[in-house]
């Protein structure tokens, strides 16, 4: 998109605000449907790749089967269109009937701004409720009101060559030092230890995700995401040290390039035997399958572990970075019983295993890992239950704070900062937040 | 005084009126499209930028100036501003230096049959999508597998080779690159309309005087392809400021914002940073500047025009 049309998309975006809705309060009794499902559903989500959009436009029409007098209307965008749209939709107050959130602060914002309905009636102490994850549904919790359905699990782990790992003699690594001495033992072997590609800044995001959730204390952390750590944010020492720890890994397991590599071609390495490890999302695994395009030689041979702490961290040794995607309804939805009617119809047990089955992905739903023909599925959903999920940074975060940082991984990886250099520049990031805050 | 005798004046006076009335008809959608379109966006992007706003949030605040005081205090926003201002500078010597040396050369060195040819070879990189172009360059600046450091390994310049687009020092500099490839052959060949238009009798007589070619080049080409040069300017300083596509396409802004652009800048803090009031901010500057640029150049020209 050309600025001139990003300004006009701001501007087309005021002048919707002008002649948009006022937020509707959300009463339990705006989610009782009267007689059989009928009506129109207008649903954005950002599952547009080809492999997944299918399975989402099957769910619909199987819906609309069901139900004769719904139409569903389904909108798939990627990524960071996705981001744009719904900023602009939002600000228009104009928002889909349904519609897709990261979670943390990301799905906060709706909450915060009116805009997502009040499910807390429908999934709280209720058969439906009880049938998710719970921290599935913390995810969507905002001061004790639920805003949110969650549909998938995810959390990145350290996905590893089990043929190179023989070859070097080395161990699923217990311990952060034992990982780097693993790193270095596959280097000696002749393999870059850790396939690590961070074009985009994410994946530096992710590790510093679970570096953080491991040498901060949880509350320290979310105080200073949310923005509310006022002259103090970002001043307990665990930041620096997990800065430090990014750094060792640079040092030590990545490759030198990475900086300009995106994550997919940095997976090439992994997937071709050059690499014996890569941070991976579990919702990736069906890549690592000769289905997904891995080639025989590593998608028979790989197994996965959880990133280990660095013993005497002051957070939490067992945080394991992810998130868990979800739905949101629209406050201002004209018909929200049909939406929720719809959304558990996608969260059914049924439809929860459809899609473990069919995309490779861990549903939010209780008891559904089983469902999976993937590789690593089962051991996924035991790693997720056995760790504290650590939020995504990049959502987790305050909007303000999330691109100094990130800002200051890069330097860190790229060697032309110190850890405790970046750390100021994030201070002075969440300062600046401070100072010329959006929010009133 | 009869009738008749009043009636021709009664018409040639109401004719002009009539005719006014009837272009100002003709001309009234095209007014009021550019109205709605450029000129409203435009006073109300300045008014925005008097705002603090969140897309999630139905709350405005107005702050004032505050946006802009934000702008100078933000160290990406003056490094996006010095990568835009290398931009133009880069582009104004290649796309309209170089582009006219190579017009000139093209059509004064060269057979007519080659020309053409070369002509034609020059301009395919502007036919090439710029997201096709990004991700190609993408794969020629890659630090193990791409073909610049692949041919610094080959001439034995193995000390020279470098993570072009993942170090902080480069990055910008890669994609000013890549951008002058791909515009380089456009404006030479807006050059080569402008060079072949200056009359023959010119560069004979001075070739009579005894003027080389690099003489006849200074002295007569290029004052007589000025119009085709300012125009150019212009342009070229316009679209370096306007940047956007590339950038995103080959970095992202990235690594560490060095390689950020007022547009890239603007849209991050737009839909990444929700900071909509800034956005705007960022956007009148851009206006402001490319604004000027146009109107000095156009000063410029008049005033030579009119001398």
């Amino acid at each position: 998109m050309r600025p001139a049309a990003v300004i006009s998309v701001c501007l087309l975006t005021l002048l919707l605000t002008a002649c948009g809705q006022a937020p509707i309060r959300t009463t339990p009794g705006d989610f009782t449907l009267s007689g059989r499902p009928s009506g129109h559903l207008t649903v954005l989500e950002k599952w547009a790749d080809p492999e997944y959009a299918p399975y989402f436009e099957e769910a619909a029409r199987a819906y609309e089967k069901r139900n004769p007098d719904v139409t569903i209307e389904l909108q798939a965008v990627g990524d960071q269109p996705y981001k744009d749209r719904i900023a602009v939709l939002a600000a228009a107050r104009r928002l889909p009937d349904i519609y897709f959130s990261w979670p943390g602060r990301y799905a906060g914002k709706f909450a915060d701004g009116k805009m997502a309905a009040d499910l807390t009636s429908q999934l709280k102490n209720t058969t439906w409720g009880r049938s998710f994850e719970p921290e599935a549904l913390d995810a969507f919790t905002f001061r004790g009101r639920i805003h949110g359905v969650p549909l998938d699990m995810d959390a990145k782990v350290l996905v590893y060559n089990k043929r190179i790992f023989a070859k070097a003699g080395v161990r699923e690594p217990r311990t952060f030092p034992a990982l780097l001495t693993a790193c270095d033992r596959i280097e000696k072997a002749g393999y870059v230890p850790i396939a690590f590609g961070n074009q985009y800044g994410w994946p530096a995001g992710h590790l510093l995700t679970q570096f953080n959730a491991m040498e901060v204390p949880p509350a320290v952390l979310a105080r200073d995401y949310a923005g509310r750590g006022g002259d103090g944010a970002f001043h307990h020492p665990g930041y620096v040290r997990a800065l430090e720890d990014l750094r060792r890994l640079r040092e030590r397991c990545f490759a030198p390039g990475g900086t300009s590599m995106s994550h997919e071609s940095a997976q090439a390495r992994l997937l071709y035997g050059k690499a014996a490890m890569q941070y991976v999302e579990t919702l990736e695994f069906s890549y690592l399958s000769e289905a997904g395009g891995a080639p025989k030689s590593f998608a028979r041979d790989w197994d996965f572990f959880a990133l280990p702490a660095m013993p005497g961290a002051a957070g939490s040794p067992r945080a394991l970075a992810g998130g868990t995607d979800g739905l949101m309804v629209s406050g201002n939805s004209p018909d929200k019983a049909l939406a929720v009617d719809f959304l558990r119809f996608l969260t059914s047990r049924t439809r929860a295993r459809a899609l473990v089955h069919d995309l490779g992905w861990l549903s939010s739903v209780k008891g559904t890992a089983d469902a999976g023909t993937l590789r690593g599925l089962p051991k996924a959903q035991r790693t997720i239950a056995g760790h504290d999920m650590a939020v995504w940074l990049d959502t987790a975060a305050d909007d303000k704070i999330v691109n100094p940082y990130l800002s200051a991984a890069e330097s860190v990886l790229s060697g032309r900062m110190t850890p405790q250099r970046a750390i100021v520049e994030v201070r002075r990031g969440a300062e600046q937040a401070r100072r010329f805050g959006v929010r009133p | 005084m009869n009738a008749t005798s009043v009636t021709p004046a009664r018409t040639t006076g109401a004719r002009p009126a009539r005719r006014r009335l009837r272009h100002s008809l003709y001309v009234a959608p095209a007014l009021a499209l550019i109205v709605l379109f450029v000129y409203y966006p435009i006073v109300e992007n300045i008014r925005l930028s008097l705002y603090k706003y969140s897309a999630f949030s139905p709350v405005t605040r107005f702050v004032g100036l505050e946006n802009y005081r934000q702008a100078a205090q933000d160290p990406v926003f003056w490094q996006a501003l010095l990568n835009n201002v290398a931009y133009a500078a880069v582009s104004v010597v290649f796309q309209v230096g170089a582009a006219l040396v190579l017009a000139a050369a093209l059509e004064e060195l060269i057979g007519r049959r080659l020309r053409g040819l070369l002509r034609t070879v020059y301009f395919i990189p502007a036919a090439v999508s710029m997201t096709v172009t990004g991700l190609l360059f993408q794969f020629l600046y890659q630090p193990d597998a791409g073909l610049v450091n692949g041919v610094l390994r080959a001439v034995g310049l193995s000390s020279l080779e470098h993570d072009w687009l993942g170090d902080p020092g480069t990055a910008i500099w890669g994609v000013i690159t890549m951008s002058q490839w791909q515009s380089f052959g456009y404006t030479t060949m807006l050059l080569t309309v402008a060079v072949q238009r200056v009359p023959r009798e010119l560069y004979e007589s001075a070739h009579m005087d005894g003027a080389g070619r690099v003489r006849t080049f200074f002295t007569i080409t290029v004052p007589m392809v000025r119009e085709m040069t300012g125009l150019l300017v212009i342009l070229t300083v316009s679209q370096a400021f306007l940047v956007f596509n590339e950038v995103m396409v080959m970095t992202g802004g990235g690594p560490s914002n060095s390689s950020q652009v007022l547009g890239t800048w603007l849209y991050s803090s737009a839909f990444t940073g929700d900071d909509m009031g800034y956005a705007s901010a960022i956007g009148t500057v851009m206006f402001l500047i490319t604004f000027a640029a146009g109107a000095l150049q156009l000063i410029h020209s008049r005033r030579k025009a009119a001398r």
